[in-house]
C-alpha cells in the first residue's frame, strides 16, 4: 500500500525527512488504541520513505476499545467493546468501510427496530400507535421529521468536519427531546438512543443527540459488524504495520528536548526510561490523556484548555453472558433490541448472525448515569441485575447461562465529542502552535466514532508528513498543498 | 451432370434422370438412325410433337448444374471453407470440365470437332461464371440470365448463324474467329445463349431452397407458367415478332439455335416440374423410395453417363463405317432403323441403371470421383 | 396490486390441522397474473405472538403447510420464514401464510400482496431474461458482421431484439419497488417488504436481470445496426452488380460486332 512519488519528489522528501545526520525522523504515537493504530497505518500509507515509528501502549495489547474476547467454557468469541461498526457508505463515501473491504475483512450488516418499554415491544409506528395511541404516533412523527429537517445525511456526514451545519452544534439535546409532547412517545426516543449517547440528554448537545437518533435511519448510516469479532481489523492493521510496538509501555510525560524535539518519559515494567523524537502524536482516550504530564509550561498550558474543552466523560457498562444453547431468533431477525431498564439499554444478540451457533451470546451495553451507578457493583450482582431486564422474548435466557463477564468503560468515552463549541480541526489537532510537532488524535475530537478516530488519524497522518516534507511551522493551507504535492 | 456433394434433393434426382433419359433416345435415335428435329416428310408433324421433349434434356442439365452448385455452395460454406478455397475448387472444376469437353469432342467425334463447344464445355464455364456471380443478389443473376436469352437473337443476327449450320450441323473454320464465335454465339452450346440455363438454375435454387416456404413455390410455379406461356405465344406469332427477338437461323421452337422461344419455354416447364417435385418429393423420400432407388444411381452418376453412351453407340459406328466402308462416317444417321435405336437406347439405360448400382455398391472410381480427387 | 380476490372455505380442507378455527384460506390474484394462496391465522388483538395459544406450534404448522403444499408454479426459493413483532409471515412463490393479531392481518396481506406481485413479476422476467441470454452466444457473431446467409435470421433477431427491450422496460417499472429505501420511522408494513425484499435478495436479482436484459439488448442493437448495414450494403452491391452485368453483356455485343465484322471483310 505504499504510495510511489516521482522520483523528484521522493528525492525532495527523503532529503527533508532525513535530519543533517542522516537519521529518519523519528515520531512516537502514544496509545495503541484504534487512534494510535489508525494514524501509524495512515502515516505508513502516506510517507515515501519509511519512517522510524514507534508506538508506546500502556497495556500488553493493541487495539483499545475495540476488543473481542473468548469466553473460557467454549471458544466462543464476545465483544467487550465496540459492538457495531458504523456504514456511512449510504451517504458518501466511508474510508473506515473501504479500509474493512481492503484488509479483506468480511462484514455482515446489523439491525435492530424494536424497544421494549414496559415489557412491551414496541418495533414501529404501527406499534407504538398501539402504546401511546395517535398522539404519541404523531407526536414521534414530527419530532422524526423535526430531525431529519435540521440534519440532513449530509450535514450527518460532515459532523465532524469544518463543514459541519450549525444543527450539530445548537445548544443542548434535551430541550430538543422535551418538544416531543407526548411522554410514552418521549420515552421511546430515550429509550432507543440512551445507549449510544452513553449519557444523558441534558449533558449532550442537540447535534451529538441528534446523529445519535438520526443513526437510526438507514439513510443516513447503517450497522455492521466482523464475523469473529471486531478486533480482526486492529489486529489486521496492527499487523501490516512496519512501527516498533512498545507494549507495556506508558508514557509519564511529555516535554521539549534538544533541537527543537520532544522528550518522552515512559515507564516500561520496572524500568522509567526516556527518548526523544522529532514528532509526538497523542492517540489516547480523555481519562488516559489525563494522566499524561507535561513539562514544558506552554504546552501544558495547551493541554489543559484542550483537556478541559474536550472532557465530558461518557460511561459504558459491557456484560456478556454465554448461554448454553442458541437465542430464541428475535423478532425482525434483529441483530439487538433496546430496552428501557438502566435508562436505555441495548441488549446485542451477539450470535444471530451465526446460524450455526451452538450457544447464544448476549451482550449488553448499558451508558450514561447508570453506567456510572452500576461500575460499583460486584461482577455478580451486575449479571443478575442485568438478567432482569430480559425482554418477554428471551426471558427463557436467564436459566441459560453458563458464563458472564462485566467490563466497564467509565470515563471511556466523549458525551459531547468537539465540545460545546466546534474549534477548527487543525486546532484540535494541533492544541499548541508553538510545538509544531505535537499531535493529538481521538474519537473525541470527532464523533465519538470509530469512523471519527480514522478521520482523525488521517488529517495528523498527513499534516505530519506535509510538515516534513516542507519544513516545521507550515500554515494549515500551505500544508495542504504541501500533502498534495507529497502525495 | 452431378458436381455437388450437397444433401441429396429427390427432385433433383429425378429431374436429372429425366434428363438422361432424354439425352441417351435422342442421341441413340439422332446418330444412329439420322431422326431428329430437322426432319421432314410424311409424318412430319407426328414426327415433332414426339421428338418436342428430347429437346428438353439439356436445358435440364444446365439448370440443374446451377442448382446444384447452389447447394454445392451452401455444404462447403456450412462445412467452414473459405471463400478462396471454394473459388478455388469452382475453378477447378469448371476447367476440369471444359478440358473434358475438349477431349471428348476429339475422342469420340474427330479431331476436327474439338471447338463443337458441347455440352460439358458450357456448363465447365458456366461453373466460371457462377463463381462471380455466387457473389452477386440472386435478382441480379436471373436478371443476367434473361438478358442473356433476350440479347443471343441479335448476336445471331449480326454473326450470320445460318452461315455455320448450312448442313444441319455446326461447320466452323480454324480461325481464332470462327471459334471465339462458336463459343459466344453460334456453336452446338454457346453461352449465348446458353449460360442462361445455370445462372437460372442458381437463382432458382436460392428462391427453392433459402426462402420462407409460405407462398413460394406458388411464384415458381407461375414463373415456370409465364416462360412457357411467352414461349407459346412467341412461338405462334413468330414471324410477326422483330429479328431482334427470333434472330436467325431457325423458326419459332428451335434448339439449334436456341430461340428465344425455346429458351423461354424449358426453362418455364423445368422451373415448373422442379416446383411440382420439389412438393412431391422432396422431404419425402420414404413415399418415392422406389422412384429414387431407380434414378439416383444414374443421377449421381450423370457425367459419366454422359461419356458412357457416347463411348458405347458413337465409336461402334465409326468402327462398323470403317469396317464396312472404309469410311468411318458413313454409317453416321443411317446405320439402322429408328426402333432399333429406341431398343438399343432402352437397353443401355438398363443396363447402365445395374451398372451404377454395381459401381455404387463396390465404391468403384466413376468419372465424378475422379472430378472430386482432381478439384477438391 | 390485488385484483381479485376471495375467501376459500374451510371444507377445501387445504387448512392444515391444528390451527385456529378462525384461520382461513384466501386466493389472490396478483397484477403479475399469478396466484397467492395465502394462509391466514388470526391471533388475538394485543398480544406480542410470544403469548398467543401455541405461537410456535403456529409457526411450525404454517411453515410446514407452505413447505409441503406442491405447486407448479413454485420455484426453486426456498419458503422463507420471517417473524415480525408480533407477527409471524412465510412466503414462498405461490403460496404464503400470515400469523398474526386481527388488527395487523389487513396491513401484513396488502405488504405481502404487493411484494408477491413484485416478486413474481420479477421472477417472470428472470426467466425471459434466461431465454434471452441463452441465445446470445449463438447470436453474438451476428453483432460484429452480419453474412448473407444469416439473412432469413433477421426476424428472430429483430424479435428478440424487441423482447430484449421489453423485458428492459419492465425491469425499468419494476426498479422503484425493488430498490425501494427502508422507510424511517418504520411501519410494520414497510418492515414486511423490507424484510422479504431483503431475504429473496429482490434487488441484486433485479440488478443481475437488468444487467442481462441489457445485455441482449446490447446485442440485439448491434445486430440490428449489424443488419441494417447489410441491407444498404446489399442494394448498394446489387445496384453495382447490375451495371457489370449491363457492361459485360454490353461488352459481349460489341465483341461479337467485332468478330463479325472480321467475317464480313
Amino acid at each position: 500500500m505504499q504510495l510511489s512519488p516521482p522520483p523528484t519528489v521522493f528525492l525532495v522528501m527523503s532529503a527533508s525527512l532525513a535530519d543533517s545526520s542522516g537519521k529518519l525522523p523519528r515520531v512516537a504515537i502514544i496509545g495503541g488504541g484504534p487512534g494510535g493504530l489508525f494514524t501509524a497505518w495512515h502515516l505508513e500509507q502516506l510517507t515515501a520513505v519509511p519512517l522510524s515509528l514507534t508506538i508506546f501502549e500502556a497495556t500488553a495489547r493493541l487495539g483499545g476499545k475495540v476488543c473481542t474476547a473468548s469466553f473460557a467454557s467454549a471458544d466462543i468469541q464476545y465483544e467487550v467493546g465496540a459492538a457495531e461498526l458504523y456504514d456511512y457508505s449510504p451517504v458518501d463515501v466511508d474510508p473506515l468501510r473501504e479500509l474493512v473491504q481492503q484488509l479483506g475483512l468480511p462484514t455482515v450488516a446489523i439491525g435492530g427496530s424494536a424497544v421494549f418499554v414496559a415489557g412491551r415491544s414496541i418495533a414501529n409506528l404501527d406499534d407504538l400507535g398501539d402504546v401511546g395511541g395517535a398522539s404519541a404516533r404523531r407526536e414521534f412523527t414530527n419530532f422524526d421529521i423535526r430531525s431529519r429537517s435540521a440534519m440532513t445525511p449530509a450535514d450527518f456526514y460532515e459532523s465532524g468536519s469544518d463543514h459541519a451545519g450549525d444543527a450539530v452544534a445548537g445548544g443542548r439535546f434535551e430541550p430538543a427531546l422535551d418538544e416531543i409532547g407526548c411522554g410514552k412517545a418521549r420515552r421511546y426516543v430515550d429509550v432507543m438512543i440512551h445507549s449510544d449517547l452513553a449519557t444523558e440528554a441534558g449533558e449532550t448537545s442537540c447535534g451529538y443527540g441528534l446523529q445519535n437518533y438520526l443513526m437510526n435511519d438507514p439513510a443516513y448510516m447503517q450497522l455492521y459488524r466482523i464475523p469473529g469479532g471486531n478486533e480482526q481489523l486492529m489486529q489486521a492493521v496492527a499487523g501490516r504495520l512496519a512501527a516498533d510496538v512498545r507494549l507495556n509501555a506508558a508514557v509519564t510525560a511529555v516535554g521539549t528536548g534538544p533541537n527543537g524535539t520532544l522528550h518522552l518519559q515512559f515507564r516500561s515494567g520496572e524500568r522509567h526510561l526516556a527518548e526523544d523524537f522529532d514528532t509526538v502524536i497523542l492517540a489516547l482516550p480523555m481519562d488516559a490523556l489525563k494522566r499524561v504530564r507535561f513539562t514544558d509550561t506552554a504546552l501544558a498550558d495547551a493541554m489543559r484548555q484542550h483537556v478541559e474543552h474536550h472532557d465530558h466523560p461518557a460511561h459504558y457498562l459491557r456484560v456478556s453472558v454465554l448461554l448454553d444453547r442458541p437465542v430464541p431468533v428475535l423478532p425482525g431477525d434483529d441483530a439487538y433490541v433496546m430496552l428501557d431498564a438502566f435508562g436505555g439499554t441495548c441488549l446485542y444478540v451477539e450470535s444471530a448472525c451465526d446460524p450455526c451457533a451452538t450457544n447464544g451470546v448476549l451482550g449488553w451495553l448499558i451508558g450514561g448515569t447508570a453506567a456510572v451507578e452500576m461500575a460499583f457493583l460486584t461482577d455478580d450482582a451486575l449479571v443478575a441485575t442485568v438478567l432482569d431486564s430480559l425482554p418477554p422474548p428471551l426471558a427463557t435466557c436467564r436459566d441459560r447461562v453458563m458464563e458472564a463477564h462485566v467490563h466497564r468503560w467509565t470515563n471511556a468515552v466523549s458525551a459531547l465529542p468537539g465540545g460545546w463549541s466546534r474549534l477548527p480541526v487543525d486546532r484540535r489537532h494541533r492544541p499548541s502552535h508553538a510545538h509544531s510537532g505535537f499531535f493529538v488524535v481521538g474519537d473525541y475530537l470527532y464523533d465519538s466514532t470509530l469512523n471519527g478516530v480514522l478521520d482523525s488519524a488521517e488529517h495528523v497522518a498527513g499534516w505530519v508528513v506535509a510538515e516534513h516534507a516542507s519544513g516545521p511551522g507550515t500554515m494549515p493551507m500551505d500544508r495542504d498543498r504541501a500533502t498534495m504535492e507529497a502525495l | 451432370m452431378s458436381h455437388a456433394a450437397a444433401p441429396r434433393q429427390a427432385s433433383i434426382d429425378v429431374l436429372r434422370t429425366l434428363a438422361i433419359v432424354l439425352m441417351v433416345v435422342v442421341h441413340f435415335v439422332e446418330n444412329l438412325s439420322g431422326w431428329y428435329d430437322g426432319g421432314s416428310g410424311p409424318f412430319e408433324g407426328v414426327h415433332r410433337v414426339w421428338w418436342l421433349p428430347t429437346g428438353f434434356g439439356a436445358p435440364i442439365f444446365a439448370i440443374l448444374s446451377g442448382m446444384s452448385y447452389r447447394l454445392w455452395l451452401g455444404v462447403q460454406t456450412q462445412r467452414g471453407l473459405s471463400d478462396e478455397m471454394i473459388s478455388k475448387r469452382t475453378a477447378r472444376r469448371g476447367l476440369f470440365l471444359i478440358g473434358l469437353g475438349f477431349a471428348f469432342n476429339v475422342l469420340v467425334w474427330l479431331p476436327e470437332d474439338i471447338f463443337n463447344w458441347d455440352i460439358l464445355t458450357l456448363i465447365g464455364v458456366g461453373l466460371l461464371v457462377l463463381d462471380v456471380a455466387r457473389r452477386m443478389p440472386d435478382w441480379v443473376v436471373g436478371m443476367a440470365a434473361v438478358l442473356i436469352i433476350f440479347v443471343s437473337p441479335a448476336m445471331r443476327v449480326g454473326v450470320d448463324y445460318t452461315a455455320y449450320w448450312q448442313a444441319g450441323y455446326f461447320d466452323y473454320d480454324f480461325t481464332l474467329t470462327d471459334v471465339l464465335l462458336g463459343w459466344l454465339v453460334v456453336g452446338y452450346f454457346p453461352i449465348f445463349p446458353w449460360l442462361a440455363f445455370p445462372l437460372l438454375g442458381h437463382a432458382l435454387a436460392a428462391w427453392l431452397f433459402h426462402g420462407t416456404r409460405s407462398g413460394r413455390l406458388r411464384h415458381i410455379a407461375a414463373s415456370g407458367v409465364a416462360g412457357i406461356a411467352t414461349a407459346l405465344v412467341m412461338t405462334a406469332t413468330w414471324d410477326a415478332l422483330p429479328a431482334v427477338l427470333t434472330g436467325e437461323g431457325g423458326r419459332g421452337w428451335t434448339m439449334f439455335p436456341a430461340s428465344t422461344a425455346y429458351c423461354l419455354g424449358t426453362a418455364g416447364t423445368v422451373t415448373l416440374m422442379v416446383a411440382i417435385l420439389h412438393q412431391l418429393l422432396d422431404g419425402r423420400r420414404d413415399d418415392w423410395g422406389w422412384l429414387l432407388d431407380w434414378a439416383t444411381p444414374l443421377s449421381r452418376h450423370a457425367l459419366s453417363m454422359y461419356l458412357l453412351h457416347h463411348v458405347v453407340h458413337v465409336w461402334p459406328l465409326w468402327v462398323w463405317g470403317a469396317v464396312a466402308t472404309g469410311e468411318t462416317t458413313a454409317l453416321w444417321q443411317v446405320a439402322m432403323p429408328p426402333v432399333a435405336s429406341l431398343v438399343l437406347a432402352a437397353g443401355f439405360l438398363i443396363g447402365a441403371i445395374f451398372f451404377f448400382h454395381y459401381v455404387d455398391r463396390r465404391r468403384i472410381p466413376s468419372t465424378e470421383s475422379l472430378m472430386r480427387w482432381l478439384c477438391d | 396490486m390485488i385484483v381479485t380476490d376471495h375467501d376459500e372455505p374451510r371444507a377445501a380442507g387445504r387448512i392444515p390441522e391444528g390451527l385456529p378455527a378462525d384461520a382461513s384460506l384466501r386466493r389472490v390474484l396478483l397484477a403479475c397474473n399469478e396466484e397467492l394462496l395465502m394462509l391466514i391465522v388470526p391471533l388475538p388483538d394485543g398480544n406480542d405472538g410470544e403469548s398467543a395459544p401455541n405461537p410456535v406450534r403456529i409457526t411450525e404448522t404454517v411453515t410446514a403447510w407452505a413447505a409441503e403444499v406442491d405447486r407448479q408454479d413454485s420455484t426453486s426459493l426456498p419458503v422463507i420464514t420471517v417473524p415480525l413483532y408480533g407477527c409471524h409471515v412465510v412466503w414462498k412463490p405461490g403460496q404464503a401464510a400470515v400469523v398474526g393479531p386481527v388488527s395487523r392481518l389487513e396491513l401484513l396481506t396488502t405488504a405481502l400482496s404487493n411484494f408477491a406481485s413484485c416478486e413474481g413479476e420479477l421472477r417472470q422476467l428472470e426467466q425471459r431474461c434466461v431465454d434471452l441470454v441463452a441465445t446470445v452466444e449463438e447470436d453474438a457473431p451476428h453483432a460484429f458482421e452480419f453474412e448473407g446467409r444469416a439473412v432469413s435470421r433477421r426476424g428472430t433477431l429483430a424479435g428478440r431484439f424487441r423482447e430484449a427491450v421489453a423485458v428492459r422496460g419492465r425491469l425499468a417499472v419494476l426498479a422503484p419497488a425493488a430498490h425501494a429505501p427502508p422507510v424511517h420511522p418504520p411501519t410494520l408494513a414497510s418492515q414486511l417488504g423490507e424484510r422479504l425484499r431483503d431475504r429473496t435478495r429482490l434487488a441484486e436479482r433485479h440488478e443481475f436481470a437488468v444487467d442481462r436484459a441489457e445485455l441482449a439488448e446490447r446485442l440485439y442493437e448491434a445486430c440490428g445496426q449489424r443488419i441494417s448495414e447489410f441491407g444498404i450494403a446489399q442494394r448498394q452491391m446489387a445496384l453495382e452488380w447490375a451495371i457489370v452485368v449491363l457492361l459485360v453483356i454490353q461488352t459481349a455485343l460489341l465483341v461479337v460486332d467485332l468478330l463479325s465484322r472480321g467475317v464480313t471483310t
